[in-house]
């Protein structure tokens, strides 16, 4: 062989040979690369990559005037990739928002992003307290990756607290934030993030995530400002009626629009661990009960509507007895022969059953389920209770008379006010509801309310025929003179019924119940109120109406539009009323300080400190002042330390002086002061002992 | 002057910059993109370091263009001498990088002098076949090539980098071959280290090879003693391998050896098969085109390990994919036939032996490198010729390649030396 040919021939073999290893290469890369690679990329996948949940934020929740009732509180490290495209153009805003959410300087966030030790990545601020507005902003900053926990704040603590309900960390549990809890929450977004081998994670520019969709926020028809004071008076008025619990809902008759909504006990949802479970019920929709008289009107609105009686008919109610099968019907007095609008207006049993008589029991049945007592509201409150008319099949002798009295039948404090608010606006039963628009986050309305009725349930004529009768329960000779208003037009009806245990009635347990509406021209609100078990009275005339008529008093200084259905002779009274300055002198100024607002008055010039003492007031005690005046009190530090007069106080206001002078205080009972010990005007011990009613 | 223009390999010279250029790439992708967080300042100037020794390279490549063949033959000797006493100062004086002494400092400069020995070893081989003129191949010429080689070889073994040593092991039996060893004889040297590797990998092909070559060498030569020879040598390099593992080595020392059979397994992959499960786990998810230069989750997020250097195959496999690698794959199989063409085209042993032993030896750096990285075979520290990160590597190598390009433009000239 030449030797040409010979290097030729070793050339083959070698390229064969070399030829062959990069193809075993080849091979290998191709397994690695096809075979394998599905797994090779899962290890790539599970190592390099992490999902991120971009929370939704929770919808908040406003009153009928847009005030924030309930909002969130976010706290939220934020983190940033300052080389994410974008970013720059908003940097400035950027840097000042933070500083002043942080409370970190502008400079020293700028020079931390300078002095970052990773090119992509710097924490820059951590558990920053913020409102999700501010958190969709600086979410919407391109670069920046916000993360944290929201907590919800309900801003006036247990203002409409039934209403608005708990929520949890993700999930609504009572209320609104329970029966709105998909629309307030939103949907989660997702956001895939690349994780380096420290752990660390970064932006991946241009990786499509999935926005988050946020809640979308209620806008309530509560109005805050009179669901307040609806609060406060149901308030006053269950302990001064001594109730176990009380309800009341108000509502606009025309629309079916809740005004205000309140129970008492009520609990803060803040802090709802702090209070019983009972204190978080809403009786307005959650409770059946009998409702006893305030029913009439449905018998009434039937007798009319039928044409079986006249308002002017006489009907004899004789000694205010009438048997009926096993039961003897009882009027509170005597009443002798009287028309059937005085019937109403007394509450007559005797008379409403003898009416009854004349009906059957399918027009009582056919009118009960026409006024809605035989169905759900459809209030968007969760547990709504289901009240069902037992059908007249099941009726024996004496249900259609008892049904008249409102026994035997069941409603909740919120269906009461809808058949109210029925006679109220001429007859039509409204669909009551309480959220009156959603928006989304952008603050575009998703859905807003449309007032709807339900059904005509009697005809404007029998309203109209009726309404003077169920007006002049709010007088003189009516049942509720206390629900009166000067000036203002009422139309009521009082109720009381025996409160039923789950072996028949309690004795002497009753539930009293109030529920009118005004101005009777053109009725815009009406108001029920309900006491359980009240102590101080069982009518329904004498504990629930005086709140109706506070809560009107106090609501209609702030509707405007009632002025032209108002008759005031003169200016009103209380501000001409006289009051009488009380006697300050000597007292620790805390304590002045709180018997003259119990009066009604101001004070000046005296700091409310513990350890003065009230030494001149230029008004003397017992001289008529009017409510304008303040008095000015002349106070020097307190070295005699005697005990004052704390009668009429409340505990909480006595115990705030004594305890800040270290004196131990021994309570029994509750409510305001009616005895101490030591007697006041006697030197201040180490303990003092108070008798509270 | 015209005429040898026309000789000069336009082929080889493209592929040659083609992967410098895709090399460069990917040291910058894998030092100055979002990985480079990970990295203190040093790794950072890999990249213009590779720059600088780029220009370095192409002067020295004009340079050589410019040499005669008989400057070549002559400073044979002394480079490989020269290379030699390099390779003592490191081992002396030299500074320690990643365990192994064979670095040499000059200011700013440093040297990896066992990659420059390859350049004088492969000279002075080509040089001693190359005076020797036609002749058939004897035990004492083929010792005297043996020993041209491993005396670099066992001075890098005693600096501590045996995976370069291991280059020039490999360059023996090529050179052998080349210089006209028996292929039969060449077969039996080499088939002890080819079943030496399946007894690693597994143990029944390695067996059946053992038979295999046996049977080969018997129906080669009829020769009993040869053919008993070859099963000896395999089967004891088998059994060799077995109680190495089983009783020499300490496990350590054994999960090394074994983890590149199955990295991604329990045992090792927290471990000593964390670099290969990372740069498989790279290759294998950059799919078909790869996830894009600057992409890499992998490269980018600091889950290779040497990524521009000794794992810079994995930097490319991720970020250009299947096809990325199987272009670089490509060009190296371009550059490495080009050579063997070259050399041939020389008719003069000097020019085919340095031809083919510088196609040989980029043959052995990129079937270990790709070969690591693929988990073909355990971690061995070289370099991919021209694309890793390396300035002393790429000059080595690209002096290699010119050499051969300079040779072939003059190679009308061997013909002074006739044949």
């Amino acid at each position: 062989m030449e030797l040409k040919d010979q290097i030729l021939a070793r050339m083959y073999v070698v390229i064969t040979l070399i030829s062959l290893l990069p193809v075993l290469v080849g091979l290998q890369l191709l397994r690695v690369s096809a075979i394998d690679g599905d797994d090779l990329r899962e290890i790539v996948q599970v190592q390099s990559t992490e999902l991120r949940t971009i929370p939704a934020l929770r919808g908040e929740i406003f009153d009928a005037t847009e005030r924030p009732l309930v909002v969130n509180i976010e706290r939220v490290d934020i983190a940033l990739d300052p080389m994410e495209k974008g970013f720059s153009d908003r940097e400035t805003e950027f840097y000042q928002r933070l500083s002043k959410k942080s409370g970190t300087p502008v400079s020293t966030l700028r020079s931390r992003v300078r002095n970052r030790a990773s090119k992509q990545y710097i924490m820059l601020a951590r558990d920053v307290t913020m409102t999700s507005e501010d958190l969709r902003w600086f979410s919407s900053v391109p670069g920046v990756l916000p993360e944290g926990s929201t907590t919800r704040r309900y801003n006036h603590g247990s203002a409409a607290a039934h209403v608005l309900g708990v929520a949890g960390i993700d999930a609504g549990q009572s209320g609104l934030e329970f029966e709105f809890n998909e629309v307030l929450r939103g949907t989660d977004g997702q956001r895939v993030m690349r994780k380096d081998r420290q752990n660390r994670l970064k932006l991946i520019p241009g990786s499509g995530e999935r926005p988050p969709v946020h809640g979308e926020s209620l806008y309530l028809t509560i109005d805050l400002v009179r669901q307040s004071i609806l609060e406060e008076e149901l308030e006053r008025g269950a302990i001064e009626g001594k109730a176990s619990w009380a309800a009341a809902v108000a509502l606009d008759p025309n629309t079916g629009e809740i005004i205000a909504m309140a129970n008492w006990p009520t609990y803060d949802p803040n802090r709802v661990g702090s209070y019983p479970m009972a204190a978080r019920r809403n009786h307005v929709v959650e409770d059946k009960i009998e409702p006893g008289s305030v029913i009439k009107v449905v018998p009434a609105v039937a007798a009319v509507e039928s044409g079986a009686i006249a308002m002017s008919d006489s009907i004899d109610t004789g000694d205010g007895t009438l048997q009926q099968g096993r039961f003897t019907i009882r009027d509170m007095h005597p009443n002798g022969t009287i028309s059937f609008s005085e019937v109403i207006m007394l509450s007559s049993n005797v008379g409403t059953a003898i009416v009854a008589e004349d009906m059957s029991e399918a027009m009582m049945y056919q009118y009960a389920r026409q006024f809605g007592f035989n169905q759900k509201t459809g209030i968007e409150l969760p547990g709504e209770v289901d009240t069902r008319l037992k059908q007249t099949k099941m009726w024996d002798a004496t249900t259609k008379s008892a049904m008249s009295r409102g026994y035997a039948i069941e409603a909740s404090p919120l269906q009461v006010a809808l058949a109210y608010g029925a006679l109220a606006n001429g007859g039509l039963l409204m669909k009551p509801y309480i959220v009156r628009e959603r928006r989304n986050a952008e603050g575009f309305v998703t859905w807003r309310a449309q007032p709807d009725s339900v059904r005509r349930v009697f005809s404007r004529e029998t309203a109209a025929t009726l309404m003077p009768a169920f007006e002049s329960v709010v007088s003189e000779d009516g049942t509720a003179p206390l629900a009166h208003v000067e000036g203002l037009r009422i139309a009521g009806k009082t109720g009381t019924a025996r409160k039923a245990g789950p072996k028949g009635y309690l004795p002497g347990k009753y539930r009293a119940t109030f529920v009118g509406f005004w101005p009777v021209e053109n009725p815009q609100v009406v108001l029920a109120i309900v006491m359980d078990e009240p102590g101080k009275s069982m009518y329904g005339g004498i504990v629930a109406a005086p709140v109706f008529q506070r809560v009107t008093e106090r609501w209609m200084a702030r509707m405007p539009q009632l002025a032209e259905y108002v008759q005031m002779d003169g200016e009103p009274d209380e501000v001409n009323e006289p009051v009488l300055v009380p006697d300050a002198a000597g007292q620790p100024v805390p304590i002045a300080r709180r018997r003259m607002l119990a009066s009604g008055l101001k004070m000046t010039n005296a700091k409310d400190d513990f350890h003065t003492a009230v030494l001149v007031q230029d008004l003397s005690a017992g001289t008529e002042t009017l409510l304008s005046v303040p008095v000015r009190l002349t106070a020097e530090p307190d070295t005699v330390q005697t005990m004052p007069d704390l009668e009429g106080l409340s505990a909480r206001e006595a115990m705030a002086w004594l305890k800040a002078l270290h004196v131990d205080v021994v309570m029994s009972g509750h409510g305001t002061v009616v005895r101490q010990s030591p007697e006041p005007g006697a030197a201040l011990g180490n303990s003092a002992r108070l008798t509270l009613n | 002057m015209r005429r040898r223009y026309l000789n000069l390999d336009l082929i080889s010279l493209f592929a040659w910059l083609s992967l410098v250029g895709i090399g460069i790439l990917a040291i910058y992708s894998a030092t100055h993109g979002p990985a480079s967080e990970f990295f203190a300042s040093d790794p950072k100037q890999n990249f213009d370091n590779q720059i600088i020794w780029f220009g370095i390279s192409v002067v020295g490549l004009l340079v050589a263009l410019m040499l005669p063949i008989r400057f070549f033959q002559t400073i044979a000797f002394p480079v490989y001498g020269a290379t030699l006493l390099l390779l003592v100062a490191a081992l002396l004086f030299g500074r320690e990088i990643n365990g192994a002494k064979s670095w040499l400092h000059f200011g700013p400069m440093s040297l990896q002098v066992s990659e420059l020995a390859k350049v004088g070893t492969i000279m002075a081989v080509a040089q001693v076949v190359g005076m020797r003129r036609p002749k058939t191949m004897d035990l004492k010429f083929a010792f005297i090539l043996v020993g041209i080689i491993l005396l670099p070889a066992s001075l890098i073994v005693l600096q501590n980098d045996t995976g370069t040593a291991l280059v020039f092991i490999g360059l023996i039996p090529i050179i052998l071959f080349w210089s006209g060893l028996d292929i039969n004889l060449l077969m039996l040297m080499i088939s002890p280290a080819i079943v030496g590797y399946f007894a690693i990998v597994s143990l029944p092909t390695a067996i059946v090879l053992t038979v295999l070559f046996t049977a080969f060498m018997w129906w080669r030569t009829r020769d009993r003693r040869i053919a008993i020879f070859s099963g000896v040598a395999t089967g004891g390099t088998v059994a060799m391998a077995k109680v190495a593992l089983t009783v020499v080595f300490s496990d350590y020392q054994v999960q090394r050896i074994l983890s590149f059979t199955n990295p991604g397994a329990d045992e090792f992959k927290a471990n000593v098969g964390f670099h290969q499960v990372n740069s498989m786990a790279a290759i294998g998810s950059g799919g078909w085109a790869g996830k894009g230069f600057l992409q890499g989750t992998q490269t980018q997020g600091g889950y290779v390990f040497e990524q521009s250097t000794d794992f810079i195959f994995s930097v490319i496999g991720e970020e250009w994919g299947f096809l990325g690698s199987i272009v670089i794959l490509v060009l190296f199989g371009i550059l490495m036939i080009r050579l063997l063409q070259l050399g041939a085209n020389m008719k003069h042993p000097f020019g085919v032996l340095i031809a083919s032993s510088t196609a040989g030896m980029y043959l052995i750096h990129i079937f270990i490198n790709i070969g690591m990285a693929t988990s073909l075979l355990p971690v061995i520290g070289i370099p991919l010729p021209f694309i890793s990160y390396g300035g002393s590597a790429l000059l080595a190598n690209s002096a290699l390649l010119a050499i051969v390009l300079s040779l072939h433009l003059r190679k009308d000239d061997f013909s002074i030396y006739g044949y």
